[in-house]
């Protein structure tokens, strides 16, 4: 899901990904660089994101991965799932630390 | 910027270890990539030049588990149903040779046919963990050693060498045929409707392989690879954006058919005949049929002449076994090929690259399409001829080709989602 959503915003090649993930999470989230790419090739092997290579300022080819319709349909069921976990988590959080106030 | 010697055997040692070939140099080129960025990255953050890069690499993290991973994502999908109507049909296969070798009493027969289903089984694995695509560089070739199969077919035929023939143990037709089969898929998958030198040799080197089985009067083999290029030109045409013409494509392709159809049973009038006539063959095998045991081996004597048909041809091998094993194994066997073809159907709904869904419809008809005509011809229904059924084929290598014609099948869908190969075409040639 974060992969999906961070492809959401725009077109990016993977160090860029790993960057954004890093800052986005004030590097909450630190997997091996490296394991990011299978995790790519697989999601793209589901038809959820798609690539394309392309030269950038530097002349060398990049390749950028972003995100199919299937993705987004994906992405948007997933958020929806996360929004209910995570309401359903803070009300009984929230419930726990109200009783020890 | 360049990288040092110990990344550059980091991303070997990747890529080395990856077992998918075809992704190898992109993963590569990928993770040179990655590794610039990263040293550029930490030079910015005012390390030296060596130890970025030291640190760009420590950040990927071990190699082995990297390749690891990818081989994860790229593991083959072994299609268990297929290998199980695959195993059974070899199976039906072994019982027909035992029981014949039982009649015969040759050691060299028995030997000859294990030879064939050991030659069929190593071929069907190593095309197995092939890769498939490859076919697609080289179908000229294949298109052209089918022509030099079949011209040497025409020629033993037409110099009366049947000895020749004979001792081949194999049908050179049914070589040139599944040859111009994965050339015909490699065809039609390169077809360009807007490309007119390309429709021509398209148009050219189909008639062409037409015109060769014609000559090599095998009319059972023609009608096959006849209704394999309908499918595959259908198939093909309805992937096309050709919304204006498609009403009229499909059926000037039934008609041309029809006509080439029919225009085989009036030139060669005897088909028309039989067809009015079963031969006394046909009827004899006919009453053997219907005199056989639902279970067990059939009472009837077996004289001269059908000793002769079963231990010679293996054109009634499916009566033959019908007498020796009972009805209830004729109903297996037409049950085992139903299932593949509904299997064959399923494959290729769930491959979802064209020219692998050309190719498990080409070869997948190619054998229930003679299974059936075969079965059709004994049951009466129709008398144009006779042709093997698939697998059920006893001293001769047909069965390789048969075997052969399902691994690639199998292979096609284990690498069903391993499309990244495709895109590859557009890959750079970055010098790493």
């Amino acid at each position: 899901m974060i992969l999906l959503s961070l492809l959401g915003k725009k077109d990016m090649y993977g160090y860029q990904l790993i960057q954004e993930l890093k800052e986005l999470s004030q590097n909450y989230f630190s997997l091996k660089e490296g394991c990011l790419y299978p995790i790519l090739h697989s999601l793209e092997k589901d038809e959820l994101i798609s690539s394309y290579w392309e030269e950038s300022e530097s002349k060398r080819k990049k390749k950028y991965y972003y995100i199919t319709e299937n993705g987004k349909l994906l992405l948007k069921k997933e958020k929806q799932e996360w929004k209910k976990y995570s309401n359903c988590i803070n009300n009984i959080i929230g419930g726990v630390s109200f009783e020890h106030k | 910027m360049n990288i040092s010697k110990d990344s550059q055997e980091f991303l070997e040692n990747i890529c080395d270890n990856i077992k998918y070939s075809p992704i190898r140099e992109s993963v590569k080129n990928e993770l040179y990539e990655h590794i610039l960025e990263g040293k550029k990255n930490y030079i910015d953050m005012g390390v030296n030049n060596e130890e970025a890069e030291k640190l760009a690499l420590e950040d990927l993290g071990a190699p082995n588990e990297i390749s690891k991973s990818f081989n994860k994502v790229y593991k083959r999908k072994l299609d268990w149903k297929m290998l199980i109507i695959f195993i059974l049909l070899t199976l039906i296969n072994i019982l027909l040779v035992t029981s014949v070798a039982s009649e015969v009493g040759s050691k060299q027969y028995i030997y000859r046919n294990i030879a064939y289903i050991i030659i069929g089984f190593i071929i069907s694995i190593l095309l197995y963990f092939s890769n498939y695509k490859k076919m697609q560089k080289i179908y000229i070739g294949i298109w052209i050693l089918g022509v030099l199969i079949n011209i040497s077919n025409i020629y033993l035929y037409n110099n009366d060498k049947f000895d020749v023939l004979n001792n081949l143990h194999i049908n050179l037709n049914l070589i040139s045929t599944f040859l111009y089969i994965i050339s015909f898929s490699s065809f039609m998958n390169n077809l360009n409707i807007n490309d007119k030198k390309n429709l021509v040799i398209c148009t050219t080197f189909t008639a062409l392989s037409i015109l060769l089985i014609y000559l090599s009067n095998d009319s059972m083999l023609l009608i096959t690879t006849l209704i394999i290029y309908m499918i595959l030109s259908i198939i093909k045409i309805s992937t096309l954006d050709i919304k204006k013409y498609k009403k009229f494509v499909i059926p000037i392709i039934l008609v041309i058919l029809t006509i080439t159809i029919l225009n085989v049973a009036f030139a060669k009038p005897h088909l028309l005949l039989r067809m009015l006539n079963p031969d006394l063959e046909l009827s004899y095998m006919q009453d053997r049929l219907n005199n056989s045991k639902i279970i067990g081996t059939s009472d009837m004597e077996k004289n001269i002449d059908t000793n002769y048909y079963y231990m010679n041809f293996s054109n009634y091998s499916f009566v033959y076994l019908i007498e020796q094993y009972g009805k209830i194994l004729g109903i297996f066997i037409v049950i085992v090929f139903t299932l593949l073809a509904i299997k064959i159907i399923f494959s290729y709904k769930a491959v979802k690259d064209g020219y692998g869904k050309l190719l498990i419809i080409g070869l997948g008809s190619f054998i229930f399409i003679q299974s059936i005509l075969n079965l059709f011809t004994i049951l009466g229904i129709i008398n144009i001829g006779i042709t093997n059924m698939p697998f059920i084929t006893h001293d001769s290598a047909n069965i390789i080709i048969y075997m052969i014609s399902i691994a690639l099948i199998l292979s096609i869908y284990g690498q069903k989602n391993f499309y990244e190969a495709d895109k590859l075409k557009y890959n750079c040639k970055q010098a790493v």
